[in-house]
């Protein structure tokens, strides 16, 4: 019993020294989290739908959280949307037109000149690849709701020679 | 300065605290409070008079679910409204990805698309949910827009029951017909019960048209 006691008391300065690193590394982790989900994170972003602003191969942009809790964001703008048909991918497109507006655009613009107008319901924004001839946007899928656009992406970060505002 | 540190180690611990808890409630566990009466007996059975938050029932929501996005039929779920991203709804799924249902306001049936789901309240009276979304729903639409006007317009609103005191006739009249089995004819006279009913609702004295 005694020997259980010594092994303790030599043990114990050790296993707080222990618990309170992890709770630093918790709290850092926490820290990231927040940062990551309600203020701004790094995204990696490739395809041919937003040529020419974005490239085919990947580039490295930081998207903003608080202006779509704040209910800003608005035409013209790059955001990250959850995709609407497979909700584990993202897409990233530009903001063409906001609920009430009446949209115009090309139903297959590389076979056709046929055109089609829509109006915007309620809540929902309208978005469309900056590529319209190899994009699968709201063109496809329909209006989508403001509640699934992630962020605005406002900056890129890589390629470096790329560096700069959207 | 022994205040000033006092303070300064208190906003830290708050800050810790709110970022622990704000982790947890994003990626784990949250509890929310259930307003309304669409998920009616499963949430909050009982019609309360009074209109205060303490008598909604608190579900616990567990967040674990929106890594792989894997639901299934009856599950029920917190999502915001399509129609307006602030508002957070409650309901059940019905139907996945995928499956077939029938729309209530016409005879077809559609599939649900890929990437979405069909929910439905447990009360179909009382509840906003897949169907309203319809082109024939004027009832929800009336009753979406005396929500706003109570929310957005009246500084308070109050609602009441007014029972058809002067309706006692149609009413035994229908309760009389749901219990009969037969076709009823009446000629030239109604029964006695019936046109009491109506001297009583009239709140006249005077003999009635027999």
């Amino acid at each position: 019993m005694s020997r259980l006691f010594q092994f303790a008391r030599q043990w114990k300065p050790i296993i707080k020294e222990g618990f309170s690193q992890s709770f630093l590394i918790a709290k850092f982790l926490c820290l990231l989290h927040v940062t990551n989900t309600h203020v701004c994170t790094p995204v990696l972003v490739y395809g041919p739908s937003m040529l020419p602003t974005l490239n085919l191969t990947g580039d490295v942009v930081l998207v903003e959280h608080l202006s779509q809790k704040f209910g800003k964001v608005g035409p013209g703008e790059v955001v990250v949307v959850r995709s609407p048909e497979n909700p584990r991918k993202t897409v990233t497109k530009r903001i063409v037109a906001v609920e009430g507006e009446s949209v115009t655009f090309l139903v297959e613009p590389a076979l056709s000149d046929r055109s089609h107008t829509v109006v915007v319901p309620r809540g929902h924004v309208w978005i469309q690849g900056d590529n319209i001839y190899s994009s699968r946007d709201s063109r496809q899928f329909g209006p989508v709701p403001y509640g699934l656009i992630l962020g605005k992406a406002f900056w890129r970060v890589w390629p470096p020679d790329g560096f700069g505002s959207l | 300065m022994g205040t000033r540190n006092f303070l300064w180690n208190s906003a830290k611990k708050f800050f810790t605290i709110g970022l622990i808890g704000l982790t947890v409630s994003d990626r784990y566990f949250s509890i929310v409070p259930v307003r309304g009466y669409s998920m009616s007996p499963t949430f909050n059975p009982q019609i309360s008079s009074s209109t205060g938050s303490l008598t909604d029932d608190r579900v616990l929501v567990e967040k674990f679910c929106l890594e792989k996005y894997k639901f299934s039929c009856g599950d029920v779920v917190v999502f915001c409204s399509p129609s307006n991203h602030r508002e957070m709804h409650i309901k059940r799924i019905t139907a996945l990805p995928g499956d077939w249902i029938s729309t209530p306001h016409s005879y077809d049936a559609i599939v649900v698309p890929k990437g979405h789901c069909w929910v439905e309240g447990d009360n179909s009276v009382f509840s906003l949910d897949s169907r309203s979304f319809g082109p024939d729903c004027k009832v929800q639409t009336i009753l979406e827009d005396i929500e706003d006007l109570k929310k957005n317009y009246f500084e308070s609103c109050l609602f009441l029951f007014v029972p058809r005191t002067a309706n006692s006739c149609s009413h035994a009249m229908a309760q009389f017909a749901v219990k009969s089995v037969r076709m009823i004819e009446w000629e030239g006279a109604f029964p006695f019960w019936l046109s009491e009913l109506a001297r009583k609702d009239m709140g006249v004295v005077t003999p009635f048209c027999n």
